[in-house]
């Protein structure tokens, strides 16, 4: 039975994998703004399903610093208008559940739009 | 044609889990009002490189509940110990708890982090407070009351999001219903909680149709060596008409520990609950409870959420699991 149990839990490797996503795995991402945010030069980008939610949030507000009126922004992500992730959820479960057409939908505004 | 006898198809199905489910969705107020008062008791130690006077104090007790999240109660804990550290490490943005070695996620309901961190041990739980090095620890930045307000107004809206498909349930509450929901759980006040809590849980409609406003189950996995919680989207019930139990939830996420336990699982069930000699099963728990594996998710979702209606499953490998975890 333990030779048995052992070659079975084996399994649970495979399974990490499933749970945190494989390397390969990615993300498809559309980034659109809200109010005053300014438009970033690619809209649709893709992300590694395995990284965490800020990898995004970093992505994003580097892209709106690099102009010289929004070098302080601090930018605020929602997902389908509606609610913002924590920084440590990971991308390929909130893809998972909450995409729309293969895309996750991110509205990046420079206020708190949907506190 | 083909379409019109999936619909019928879909319709028994829905039939047969509304059958199931029927008893299971009214809100059971003595088993919510049990699982709210679950508390935890908690001996804060300051840490020793945060002692600033020539003798460390001594620990501070606290009776935390399990629903609760850690900075509601460390307030008292801070006040107490602000007179051996220095002044200017002395505020909440520096503030965090150890236990053994792991820093604790101040975001986590406080029976999430015993659950997953401490089950099995004596108590009071043993923690130590630290008022320096935060910024090595990986945790989400705290800046006081209203980060945690915030996360938890976000991570509620989340939830309703998966539920019904869209968070207006949490739109619809008025200014002071969430002040109020917010209030109750600073304030460890159950009838105040559920009287808006419920609001977010009952179905609109009576009937098979109440239950098709379940869109997935609000769940989230939590392994003690993950960074981040496993959450994916489940339906209340299944295309055969029987409800999503446990097993069938963690079989999916988590194969490798969960196939093993088949076996075992049914046993158990024969057995009348007795141990079937597994010790390799991984323990789950929801709110401190081990349920049976068989329970329906949508039951759990009910009755045993967590604040922001999450259902919360920690799930603690053997030893031997968690090296191939590791690995």
């Amino acid at each position: 039975m333990s030779a048995e149990l052992s070659s079975k839990l084996d399994l649970a490797s495979p399974a990490t994998g499933a749970a945190t996503g494989k390397k390969d795995d990615k993300v498809r991402i559309f980034a659109k703004n809200v109010g005053d945010a300014p438009i970033l030069k690619t809209t649709e980008f893709s992300a590694s399903a395995a990284s965490p939610f800020s990898r995004v949030i970093d992505h994003i507000q580097k892209k709106i610093r690099t102009s010289a009126a929004h070098k302080d922004a601090v930018v605020h992500l929602f997902i389908n208008q509606s609610f913002s992730p924590a920084p440590d959820e990971q991308l390929g479960d909130l893809y998972k559940c909450f995409q729309n057409n293969g895309k996750l939908v991110i509205d990046y505004a420079l206020k708190e739009a949907w506190g | 044609m083909a379409e019109e006898e999936r619909a019928v198809g879909e319709g028994e199905g829905l039939r047969g889990a509304w059958r199931e489910a029927e008893h299971l969705l009214p809100l059971d107020e003595v088993v919510r009002k049990e699982v709210w008062e679950g508390s935890i008791p908690i001996r804060v130690e300051l840490a020793r490189q945060d002692v600033s006077t020539f003798e460390a104090p001594m620990p501070f007790y606290v009776q935390a509940p399990r629903m609760g999240y850690f900075p509601l109660v460390l307030g008292q804990a801070k006040a107490y110990f602000q007179n051996y550290v220095p002044a200017v490490c002395c505020n909440d943005r520096e503030m965090w708890l150890e236990h053994k070695g792991n820093a604790l996620k101040w975001h986590l309901p406080t029976g999430v982090l015993f659950d997953l961190h401490a089950h099995g041990e004596d108590l009071p739980w043993h923690l130590t407070l630290h008022f320096s090095g935060v910024e090595t620890k990986g945790l989400l930045p705290y800046e006081g009351d209203v980060s945690l307000r915030r996360h938890f107004r976000q991570t509620l809206k989340q939830a309703t999001s998966l539920r019904y498909g869209s968070c207006k349930r949490v739109n619809n509450l008025s200014v002071a219903q969430m002040e109020q929901l917010w209030s109750s759980l600073q304030e460890n006040k159950f009838e105040s909680f559920t009287s808006v809590n419920s609001e977010l849980l009952k179905l609109s409609t009576p009937g098979p149709s109440g239950l098709t406003e379940i869109k997935r189950l609000p769940l989230r996995i939590y392994l003690p060596h993950l960074p981040s919680p496993i959450q994916q989207p489940f339906t209340p019930f299944k295309d055969d008409g029987h409800l999503t139990t446990l097993h069938d939830v963690l079989l999916q996420i988590l194969p490798g520990l969960f196939e093993t336990t088949r076996l075992s699982f049914a046993k158990t069930q024969e057995e009348e609950g007795e141990d079937a000699g597994d010790d390799q099963r991984p323990t789950v728990l929801v709110q401190g409870i081990s349920p049976p594996l068989q329970t329906p998710v949508l039951w759990l979702c009910q009755q045993l959420a967590g604040a922001d209606t999450f259902l919360y499953i920690c799930v603690i490998p053997k030893s031997k699991d968690q090296e191939v975890f590791a690995s």
